[in-house]
């Protein structure tokens, strides 16, 4: 079932949680909230859930108005940041909760409700700790008894609220991919929340950026990454370096650097460049290119790391393949020319006052 | 949570020269004997140093059995009562933000810091003959005051915040995470009380319930003022125990006084009981929330 969210707004006192948020999620569509703490990512996730109730707008479930609806009556799972598991209740216990809340005239039958607590279990690969206490699980695992518990009821919206944040790297990491082909496998419509951009670029289907209570862009995970709708996505999705252009008949000059610019006469530019787009060079050459020295060098991993003092002072974060750094044979305190393979500009309104 | 974090061991730079320590455990056996164990083995001697036929003639009295079934009376009155108001104002207050909280959360203590004598004229200025609601009372042929309604009054005012406050720690501790979880899963209010909060809180209520009991049993002053002292009609055990002390029978009176100081040893067993297994409870508590934000 889909979920609609139309002009959803929340204020706790002048604060504004949320303001004028609209979402379609389509049935069986793996949807992630991602945004910075406190742009109202989780308080949206809430919202749907029941658990908050919105000051202004709509949530319709599978066409369904579900404004006036109690939690209880919604059919959605949630997992809880801390996984919130009933901590005097065995793992089996926990799952088998919903089923064994139900009124007597729904109730499943003592047999069918161990059957399918079992054979959630066994989807969550935690059939064999069915008798332990939550204390008794790692992370992990706990937060695997809270999915389980969360399908056990067969939500029809299932909402994950910053489901792996409580977790190390590497377990992350594996359940993330865990998540995702368990989603190909039941195909639930599901939202989650994170603040980890890597995480939502990799699991989710569509990816919804927020920030101070309002979508900033809503977009696949190519869509978002290659054609952010505006700055604050850009700088969101990764490390980035700012730039002041001039244009002028379609040429370009670099002016300088950082966030404030002054733009009297409207053709100084915001530009945006990645760390992986540039290019060092030893020797000016013909294109528009920023010269530097070398500060630091940072050569473990994958690509190299060169850190940079750009002609205006400030720093550049410069990433570069590792053959072409043993190529160039880069030293700390170098002089070098960097030259951007790609950059974005957004055309947004640009402060146009004096600096101080 | 005292009880959880002990000091390891007694490390060298505060040991103080052993003239000084031994002053100091001295002073406390001292305090130790003369205020808690010589009263207690007084009461004891007392009761029985006539022999245990005038023992167990004081306590089969008539009037004896009719002060502890009062004293029971109350107890079974106040006790139930204030597990209900003081869960409800531990959830209302942990769980729930609402205009009035801190006025609340004093309000509770009140009972705590007024005399228990003030607390039972303030029932007789309202119930009283003379009192707000006498003259509608006596009316109607409704008598609280120098009756057993006043006294299970009064004791319930007296032993109200007990409850309440045991739990407000334990319940803001929890959050409402669990109950949240319950909700979504489909739990009714009362279902996610039953499964969820009350597990949680058991030992806490438990706790609560034990000291309620006995300030119940053992309350003096504001009982005294209510009861009237109908002999055989408004006595309870504290008063019964005066009563006989007053007429000279101090083998009865210290019969009747062993029974109380009996209680609350027991009472102080259980809370010692209860106080391990939250200690236990909060721990493990403790412990799953550390796990959790090492991870």
């Amino acid at each position: 079932m889909g979920i609609q969210i139309e002009n959803i707004s929340k204020f706790y006192g002048h604060f504004t949680a949320l303001r004028d948020v609209s979402l379609d999620v389509q049935a069986g569509e793996l949807v992630a909230l991602l945004g910075p703490s406190g742009s109202g990512k989780t308080t949206l996730l809430r919202i749907i859930a029941g658990l908050e109730s919105p000051d202004e707008g709509r949530v319709i479930l599978s066409g369904e108005d579900a404004a006036y609806k109690n939690p209880r009556d919604r059919n959605v799972g949630f997992v809880f940041q801390h996984y919130a598991l009933f901590r005097h209740m065995t793992v089996f216990e926990n799952v088998a909760f919903g089923l064994k809340v139900r009124p007597r005239r729904d109730r499943l039958p003592k047999k069918e409700i161990f059957d399918r607590v079992f054979s959630l279990l066994k989807l969550v690969q935690l059939d064999f700790f069915a008798a332990r206490y939550p204390a008794q699980l790692s992370g992990g695992q706990r937060q695997r008894v809270a999915l389980a518990r969360a399908l056990a009821v067969e939500p029809k919206v299932l909402l994950l609220d910053e489901p792996f944040g409580a977790l190390d790297a590497q377990v992350r990491k594996e359940l993330r991919r865990w998540l995702k082909k368990l989603h190909e496998k039941i195909h639930v419509t599901s939202v989650f929340v994170t603040h980890d951009q890597e995480e939502a670029l990799e699991v989710a289907d569509r990816l919804v950026i927020m920030n101070n209570g309002a979508v900033e862009q809503i977009g696949t995970p190519e869509e978002i990454y290659h054609r952010p709708a505006n700055p604050f996505v850009f700088r969101f999705l990764g490390d980035v370096n700012l730039f002041h252009c001039r244009t002028e008949n379609g040429h370009y000059s670099f002016i300088g650097q950082g966030g404030d610019i002054s733009d009297k006469d409207g053709s100084v530019r915001q530009v945006f460049i990645r760390p992986h787009l540039f290019d060092i060079s030893l020797t000016p050459g013909n294109r528009e290119s920023i010269q530097g020295s070398i500060q630091h060098i940072n050569a473990a991993g994958p690509s190299v790391k060169v850190e940079i003092v750009s002609e205006w002072g400030g720093s550049v974060q410069v990433n570069i393949p590792q053959d072409r750094y043993q190529r160039l044979g880069l030293q700390k305190g170098m002089s070098v020319y960097l030259i951007p393979l790609q950059m974005s500009t957004f055309d947004e309104t640009l402060p146009t006052e004096e600096q101080p | 949570m005292s009880g959880i974090s002990q000091t390891p061991g007694n490390s060298r730079s505060v040991n103080e020269s052993l003239p000084v320590r031994m002053l100091l455990i001295f002073t406390a056996l001292l305090f130790l004997v003369l205020f808690l164990i010589l009263p207690l083995v007084a009461v004891f001697y007392n009761a029985f140093h006539e022999g245990l036929p005038v023992y167990k003639q004081a306590i089969t009295d008539p009037a004896t059995i009719h002060a502890v079934i009062l004293t029971f009376l109350a107890v079974f009155c106040a006790v139930p009562l204030n597990c209900a108001f003081g869960v409800a104002a531990a959830w209302a207050i942990s769980k729930f933000r609402f205009r009035g909280k801190n006025a609340l959360i004093t309000l509770i203590d009140l009972p705590l810091t007024v005399s228990p004598v003030v607390s039972g004229t303030i029932f007789i200025l309202i119930f009283g003959a003379h009192g707000l609601l006498g003259p509608w009372l006596s009316a109607h042929n409704i008598k609280i005051i120098f009756a057993i309604p006043g006294i299970v009054l009064v004791t319930i005012f007296v032993t109200l915040p007990f409850v309440a406050r045991e739990l407000l720690p334990v319940m803001t501790a929890q959050g409402n995470f669990d109950e949240e979880a319950a909700l979504t899963l489909g739990a009714s209010g009362w279902k996610t009380f039953l499964r969820i909060t009350l597990p949680n809180i058991r030992w806490g209520l438990f706790y609560g319930v034990v000291l309620s009991v006995a300030r119940a049993m053992g309350e003096f002053g504001a009982v005294s003022v209510v009861s009237g002292h109908i002999r055989g009609k408004t006595i309870t055990m504290p008063l019964h125990v005066e009563i006989l002390y007053n007429e000279y029978n101090f083998a009865a009176a210290f019969a009747v006084a062993s029974l109380l100081t009996f209680v609350s040893i027991m009472t102080l067993g259980l809370k010692k009981y209860a106080e391990v297994k939250t200690a236990r409870q909060n721990k493990e508590l403790e412990d799953f929330m550390t796990e959790k934000r090492m991870l």
